[in-house]
């Protein structure tokens, strides 16, 4: 699978290379819109957020893209001519996805650092009180919450992964049912979204059926039943987070057990049944 | 030795059959041209056997395996369409087969690139059609595989080049390999073929060693094929 890995990196060098400079490019603009302030700090905060929900969506297109050129375009013949299992094939670019997502998250991470540093260091006061009231914050969790904060950050992150790599999976067996069982059919693309859309309503579903035993919609019902906003209810917060935590450790077996049923489905039918 | 069996092998697009109930014995130590017009289903057979198209019905044995990811080991399927990614180089494609291919000689397809007056450092997109052709030939026969299947070589290949790739092909060709050739050329073809099979709407109309057929048949392969297909 490393040959396989090494061809997806020289075939994405120049797009990873015109990503970097964006980000770079961006976070520029964000550094000087921080050093001009006031009007400009619109701008940072706009392009912090592009850079934030810009790396998903990159990494969720790139591993679909490339996947559905190569079964639509002649040139998935060069892979799929190679004796390579449908498994090796549908991981390289999975794994692509996830170094992707590392480097990129990472670099985003590391600017956000940056920004902060250097806000800090120019609007020393307000930052104070942003740091303060953040520590608050914190060790008001901790006190009502059993995990530490880096657990629950560790544990949200890994979460959002699963779960969006359980999306481009879910997307790579959509479009891999349409060019194997489906290729006869002229408007397999059409059928290729409604599986998507179908397969999304019937994870819904399945989530329901299993968060339902772990008493998640109980828990939920109660709390709307208890809960007073206008009183702070520290035991009542304290359930809250431990029904996030639940919630969080559930959603992520989850997924983890739709990824490798879409992993599965969408190897074996590149296996058996593939249709260039 | 049989290295390629293929038993009531059908594909169909819609309701229209491409290949149908084709059945093929093929030996070791032979050139096969497999002839018919555009759309006779000399492609579709092709690229079933490779493993590129998913057969409605029927069996396809290589090696006496049925076909599966590792039989694709022995075979080295040359398609009529340009293939490689354009990312790469000359240099590029022969990394790639090299790395996928435990029978690729390096050195062979340096030699074959030379040959065709290719230079390393071309990128695939600057190729023109005939470089890009003489490219596909170079990285298949740079294989030592057993069975070979080019689909159409000469297609867009000036005179002096065809000469060199049938000249190619030839010395590749030996005991232990099959050369399946695909052409409309087939008065160029003709010389060098031990065995023709001619296919038509998807049926396999004729098969057999091509002397025994210019006997029996008293005219050349070119002209009989002039007279199966003159009204496909």
């Amino acid at each position: 699978m490393l040959k396989l890995i090494k061809y997806e990196l020289l075939r994405r060098k120049t797009l990873l290379i015109v990503v970097l400079s964006v980000l770079f490019a961006m976070e520029a603009l964000t550094a000087f819109g921080i050093y001009k302030g006031v009007g400009w700090l619109g701008l940072s905060i706009t392009l912090i957020s592009i850079m934030c929900i810009g790396v998903p969506i990159f990494v969720f297109f790139d591993s679909l893209s490339t996947y559905y050129s190569d079964l639509k375009n002649k040139h998935g013949y060069m892979l799929f001519l190679t004796p390579n299992n449908g498994f090796k094939i549908i991981g390289s670019k999975l794994i692509i996805g996830v170094i992707e997502a590392i480097i990129f998250t990472s670099l985003v991470v590391f600017f956000m650092y940056i920004n902060f540093e250097i806000t800090h260091a120019m609007y020393l006061s307000e930052v104070n009180d942003f740091t303060i009231g953040f520590s608050r914050v914190i060790s008001e969790l901790k006190e009502q919450f059993p995990y530490s904060f880096w657990q629950v950050a560790l544990v949200s992150i890994i979460s959002f992964l699963l779960s969006w790599f359980s999306t481009i999976l879910m997307a790579i067996l959509s479009i891999t049912i349409s060019k194997t069982i489906l290729s006869n059919n002229r408007h397999n693309w059409v059928v290729s979204i409604g599986v998507f859309i179908g397969i999304s309503f019937l994870l819904q579903v399945i989530s329901m059926l299993v968060m339902t035993p772990f008493g998640f919609y109980n828990d939920i019902f109660t709390f709307g039943v208890q809960s007073n906003f206008e009183a702070y209810n520290p035991m009542l917060a304290s359930q809250i987070n431990n029904l996030l935590w639940k919630s969080l450790l559930v959603g992520t077996g989850l997924n983890l057990i739709y990824m490798a049923a879409f992993y599965f489905v969408s190897g074996t039918l590149l296996n058996k049944r593939i249709d260039l | 030795m049989s290295i390629l069996q293929v038993q009531n092998l059908s594909k169909a697009f819609g309701n229209k059959y491409a290949v149908r109930n084709v059945n093929l014995a093929l030996t070791a130590g032979k050139i096969y041209g497999l002839v018919g017009p555009n759309g006779s289903g000399k492609s579709t057979l092709m690229k079933m056997i490779a493993g590129l198209f998913y057969p409605n019905s029927g069996s396809i044995m290589i090696m006496n395996q049925k076909l599966n990811i590792e039989s694709k080991e022995h075979v080295s399927y040359m398609s009529t369409e340009p293939y490689f990614y354009n990312y790469m180089s000359i240099k590029t494609v022969g990394d790639f087969h090299a790395d996928f291919y435990k029978d690729f000689d390096m050195n062979e397809y340096i030699r074959l690139i030379q040959f065709m007056e290719l230079d390393m450092s071309m990128k695939v997109n600057n190729l023109s059609s005939g470089m890009a052709a003489k490219l596909k030939i170079a990285a298949n026969l740079s294989r030592k595989t057993k069975l070979y299947m080019l689909d159409e070589p000469l297609n867009g290949i000036d005179l002096v080049a065809r000469k060199k790739i049938i000249s190619a092909i030839i010395e590749k060709s030996n005991d232990d390999n099959i050369m399946m050739i695909s052409s409309h050329l087939i008065e160029e073809m003709e010389k060098i073929l031990d065995e023709v099979i001619f296919i038509k709407n998807g049926d396999v109309v004729l098969l057999g060693e091509c002397e025994k057929i210019r006997e029996e048949h008293k005219k050349s392969i070119a002209d009989l094929y002039l007279e199966v297909y003159a009204n496909a």
